[in-house]
């Protein structure tokens, strides 16, 4: 979607918002349960929708809908002075059931109060970023959507064109109008006519509902014309046959309507009718109904508004989804009767499901609602920073080797559940590891740390064992910090150029194994430097040599990474786009990475840098690493633009400071190693580093 | 001399030459990836990655003179044969550096064939439409011709190298013995706008336009190109004056000497030695977005009388007689302009188009042989160093 259509869309959603104000739905004063019935979660979670081009569970929906809002999948509320932690499906549940309960939850983040000044809404008793709830937010909201079009319109598509708090203002359109279509998507299910008992009305519409008035529609479309010529004035333009129909299609009551009671009928069908369309416009927000039976080629699931839509205009295939909107106003209207809402949600449930698995699916959606539910990611990171203190108890108790081994043993099972998260996504995705930002994190992460892993079997010194802990709790919180700030599904469908899973497989994972390699080896120079600084194992070279040797070992497994992977790149890129290198960003930040590794191995060999300068090589390349990884993403430049992202810029500089302040640290270890030496020259110090050789003869390498 | 020549060769073998050249690549890879934010690739392609030398401006305002990639990848070549290939100790141990060494090799010459011959343009047709040409995507050239009972069979052409003197406020005049006239091109601009000449009077007014020109556009292909040309009759001495715009629809026609000529300022083009027809194009978005999911153009591949039906599409272009047609864009149908639905093919004849492909799979033997062959001799080494901690 392009960004005026962007902003048709907003400003129309907005208009369509700020009528729900004006049209209240029936009063419903009912509180939501203390607590779900974890029965009726489970229904709700696995029920699919189609959103963002895939079939997913509503959960997943959910979820990424309140991290967008919140900036985190759960939240606390309170309800007549009790509080209660929801999930994000229950939050959903509150703002689908208890809409006007939920509208009071503090659940939009705002960044900065500059915002809400902005939007001339108070804030005196808040937090500057804090937490605001919908109705707290309404008395700005047409200013917001407003000033959201203004901005978006003006920035062309590039945020780099907004002030920060612009940004912030689109944002929150944004989540505000997410908001909106969960909070407005069941109002045609809440919403009841007027009809007085024994009216005329009452004989054609069974109930005061949506779907009466659907399934009416045409009976009342002929009441209000014959209403509006009058029954004498047809006579002469209808054959006898038409008026004997139209007589049997109007009312038995109508005959003795007065003139007065035509009048008002006619006036209270128009008013139905155009509530009816408002209704409908509401209810476009999710697309939960699969196609019928027989509609195998229609890719596109329907919103509530569509079945309308269709049903409405006679489209055959459709009587199946207006059964089930009739289910789902029933649904709501036992929303306070748990058995009937269970037995109601059953039914629905089934009633989709079934579609959903004639058409081939629904056999993944399960699956991912395990996947978020066990949060595996969570409990890795969390068992991480277990096996990081482990190690740190290891460093202390250093000459017990068991206790080394225990530390070494407590990165396996995040580590595997690190893996087995990454595997769940390949199956519920059919994708290879990588394909995605997102994805790029779990993965480097996972090679990193199982590399560590290894090179700590091989050389037990315990930095490995470290190094893997850290790397993996500081990856799997940037992935988690990533996705809180970003806000949308991180399984995402991919772009025509990315529909290939032989160059995913290759190209991208070979390529982010490269990746991978350069931050392990700049962590593992950060040991050698801090710890030559900090006087760690002071004296004891073999210690420190170990530690260059596997800084060397990594570069060169990085470089064969790097190498083979930005190679690949090519090739794919002569398929794709018919030139193997086209000194685009993405790639020319792979061609650095590998140049940066070809100049540390051959200066390393031609003895222009030794273990130290090795270390700080490393370290440095953390900068290159990130700047291919991270940096030429914020560029918005190149072909690449699938990788684009934003909002991470002081984050990124803040890190390539600190990589350049260790790096700079190196030269302070190499000053105080040049005094070593000098002092041991006159003999007041002892040497604990050799004498720096010459360097070999080409020739001569190997 | 020998002993100079000696050290020139020790120098461009060494490993600090090599190093010099990595760190200098990848400092013009640096510069070049920021600057295309400002410039555009096209631009930063030519100055940084082509170029002998170059002026980098630090801060818009101190001038930092470098070398530009193009002579760096020569160097590196010198460095790569001297150093890598011939004065590499060939023995079991340096094989695998050996075969790497000769991977980057073949990688440098796909890269120099590529640079040196290859082509590149588009061909974009609409559904039922075919072609035996297509057209550059930045490079100009004039076309001259003389049509024949409204035919034109034969066309002389200026080509886009010739334009160089034209620039600015320069001009260059072209002949031909069969051509009864001179053509002179002035004030070429590779982008530019035709305006009335009130809008600025410093422009040169001819039939009641002027040719403005336009700071250079950051996509390349976007750049619309312009200039005067006077055609004299070489008998009368007479002459007239017109436009050219690249975006003209159709050629100015000179008469001369009583004949029409048909002169116009177009994209390069380049001729097939196939036809493509274009039968039908295909578009899918994932379902409830504007996502693209998968472009397709069903083409038939004449050659003689020869059709073959051919699908192409993203990641699986169409190979044959060395030419490549990827599916590079569309165009929507706009009905309301009586404007059909266009498939945007990117053609390329590139010599060396398979060679990345050989050069990736003999670096990753060399590299896996030598890596492991590394990790078997630190393997060994750690085992004897635990061996001897666990005797301790």
């Amino acid at each position: 979607m392009n960004l005026a259509s962007k902003c048709i869309v907003l400003f129309a959603a907005a208009l369509v918002a700020l009528a729900a104000g004006a049209q209240t739905p029936v009063s419903l004063t009912s509180t939501p349960p203390m607590k779900w019935d974890p029965k009726v979660v489970e229904l709700f979670s696995t029920l699919p929708i189609q959103e963002g081009g895939r079939v997913k569970p509503l959960s997943t929906f959910a979820g990424f809908t309140l991290l967008k809002l919140n900036g985190k999948r759960d939240t606390t509320v309170e309800i007549n002075g009790e509080k209660r932690k929801l999930t994000a499906m229950e939050w959903m549940l509150d703002v689908m059931f208890y809409p006007e309960v939920a509208e009071n939850y503090p659940i939009f983040i705002v960044d900065s109060s500059a915002v809400l000044d902005a939007l001339d809404i108070k804030h005196d008793d808040k937090k500057r970023r804090d937490r605001y709830s919908y109705n707290e937010l309404h008395p700005g909201v047409g200013k917001l959507f407003q000033l959201a079009q203004e901005y978006q319109t003006r920035a062309e598509g590039d945020t780099k064109n907004l002030t920060p708090t612009e940004g912030q203002i689109v944002d929150l359109a944004n989540s505000v109008f997410a908001f909106q279509k969960v909070r407005h998507y069941l109002d045609f299910a809440r919403y009841e006519f007027d009809l007085k008992q024994g009216s005329v009305l009452s004989e054609i519409l069974p109930a005061p509902r949506m779907t009466a008035v659907l399934a009416k529609e045409t009976q009342l479309g002929v009441l209000a014309y014959v209403l509006e010529n009058g029954i004498e004035n047809l006579e002469p333009q209808l054959t006898p046959e038409q008026m004997q129909q139209l007589r049997e299609a109007l009312p038995p009551s109508f005959a003795t309507l007065d003139e007065t009671q035509r009048a008002e009928t006619a006036t209270q069908i128009g008013n139905i009718m155009q509530d009816a369309r408002l209704m409908m416009g509401r209810a476009m927000g999710m697309a939960v109904f699969p196609p019928a039976k027989g509609m195998e080629d229609q890719e596109h699931w329907l919103t509530a508004a569509q079945v309308f839509e269709h049903a409405s205009h006679e489209h055959e295939g459709v009587a199946e989804q207006v059964g089930m909107l009739v289910d789902l106003e029933e649904l709501v209207r036992q929303r306070d009767n748990s058995p009937a809402f269970m037995e109601q949600l059953t039914r629905f449930h089934g009633e989709i499901t079934t579609l959903a698995t004639t058409r081939g699916e629904y056999s993944l959606v399960p699956l991912e609602v395990k996947y978020y539910n066990w949060d595996l990611l969570y409990k890795s990171l969390v068992l991480f920073v277990l096996a990081f203190l482990a190690t740190t108890v290891a460093w202390l108790a250093s000459s017990k080797r068991w206790v080394s081994n225990i530390a070494t043993a407590l990165l396996f099972p995040p580590t595997i559940l690190l893996i087995g998260a990454i595997v769940l996504r390949c199956i519920i995705r059919q994708r290879p590891p990588v394909s995605t930002l997102y994805e790029t994190i779990l993965f480097i992460t996972a090679c990193a740390v199982v590399v560590a892993i290894i090179m700590e079997l091989i050389n037990r010194q315990r930095i490995a064992m470290s190094i893997g802990s850290i790397l993996g709790a500081v990856g799997l919180f940037l992935a988690y910090r990533f996705e809180a700030q970003q806000g949308v599904d991180t399984m995402p469908q991919l772009i025509a150029v990315l529909d290939t899973n032989f160059w995913l497989a290759t190209h991208v994972t070979t390529v982010t194994i490269g990746y991978s390699a350069g931050l392990l080896a700049a962590a593992i120079g950060h040991v050698y430097i801090l710890g030559k600084l900090l006087g760690l194992k002071r004296g004891d070279e073999a210690f420190y040599k170990g530690i260059y040797r596997m800084t060397y070992g990594v570069v060169c497994f990085g470089l064969l990474f790097a190498t083979v992977g930005t190679v690949l790149g090519g090739i794919w890129a002569n398929d794709s786009w018919g030139r193997f290198w086209g000194w685009d960003p993405k790639e020319n930040g792979a061609l650095m990475i590998v140049l940066w590794f070809l100049a540390i191995l051959h200066a390393r060999l031609g003895g222009y840098i030794r273990d130290l300068g090795v270390a700080m090589a490393s370290t440095f390349g953390a900068i290159i690493v990130a700047f291919s990884w991270w940096g030429v993403n914020l560029l918005g430049v190149g072909l690449h633009s699938y990788g684009f992202t934003s909002g991470i810029m002081p984050w990124l500089l803040s890190f390539y400071v600190l990589e350049l302040v260790v790096t700079l640290l190196g030269f302070v270890v190499w000053f105080q190693q040049r005094s070593a030496v000098r002092s041991h020259a006159v003999g007041d110090a002892p040497v604990t580093t050799p004498p720096r050789k010459k360097p070999l003869p080409a020739k001569a390498q190997e | 001399m020998k002993t100079f020549l000696k050290k020139s060769f020790d120098f461009l073998a060494s490993y600090g030459f090599a190093c010099l050249i990595f760190l200098s690549l990848l400092l013009l890879t640096f510069l070049g990836t920021m600057e295309q934010v400002d410039h555009g690739l096209y631009e930063v392609q030519k100055k940084y990655f082509e170029s002998i030398f170059l002026v980098h401006w630090l801060f818009d305002t101190i001038p930092l003179p470098l070398p530009g990639v193009y002579l760096l990848l020569v160097l590196f070549t010198f460095n790569l044969i001297a150093g890598g290939i011939i004065r590499l100790r060939k023995n079991r141990n340096t094989i695998g550096n050996f075969i790497t060494h000769v991977g980057m090799l073949v990688m440098i010459a796909a890269g120099f064939v590529n640079y040196t011959f290859a082509l590149d343009g588009h061909l974009t047709l609409a559904e039922n439409e075919q072609s035996s040409e297509f057209v550059s995507y930045y490079l100009w050239e004039v076309a001259i011709a003389e049509p024949k009972d409204g035919k034109v069979e034969q066309e002389l052409v200026i080509p886009n190298e010739a334009f160089a003197y034209s620039e600015g406020d320069g001009s260059s005049t072209f002949t031909n013995g069969e051509l009864p006239f001179e053509l002179t091109l002035s004030n070429f601009a590779r982008n530019a706008e035709i305006v009335p000449p009130a809008v600025d009077p410093q422009l040169k007014p001819v039939d009641g336009f002027a040719i403005r020109p336009l700071p250079l556009d950051k996509e390349a292909e976007r750049n619309i190109a312009a200039a005067y040309a006077t055609v004299k009759d070489k008998k009368s001495g007479e002459t007239q004056e017109a436009i050219l715009f690249g975006f003209s629809a159709a050629p100015w026609t000179a008469m001369v000497d009583g004949k029409p000529y048909l002169i116009e300022l177009r994209r390069k083009h380049y001729t097939l030695p196939f036809t493509i027809a274009l039968n039908k194009f295909h578009e899918e978005s994932h379902p409830g977005t504007e996502m693209a999911r998968m472009f397709m153009s069903e083409v038939t591949k004449i050659e003689g009388d020869v059709a073959q039906p051919v699908k192409i599409q993203m990641n699986e272009p169409l190979r044959h007689k060395g030419y490549t047609l990827y599916q590079a864009s569309w165009q929507p149908a706009q009905p309301q302009f009586g404007i059909p639905v266009k498939s945007t093919l990117a053609v390329v004849k590139n010599p060396s188009d398979q060679w990345p492909l050989y050069s990736c799979i003999i670096i990753t033997v060399g590299l896996l042989i030598h890596f492991t062959m590394k990790l078997s001799k630190y393997l060994r080494a750690e085992n004897k160093r635990l061996a001897a901690r666990s005797a301790s």
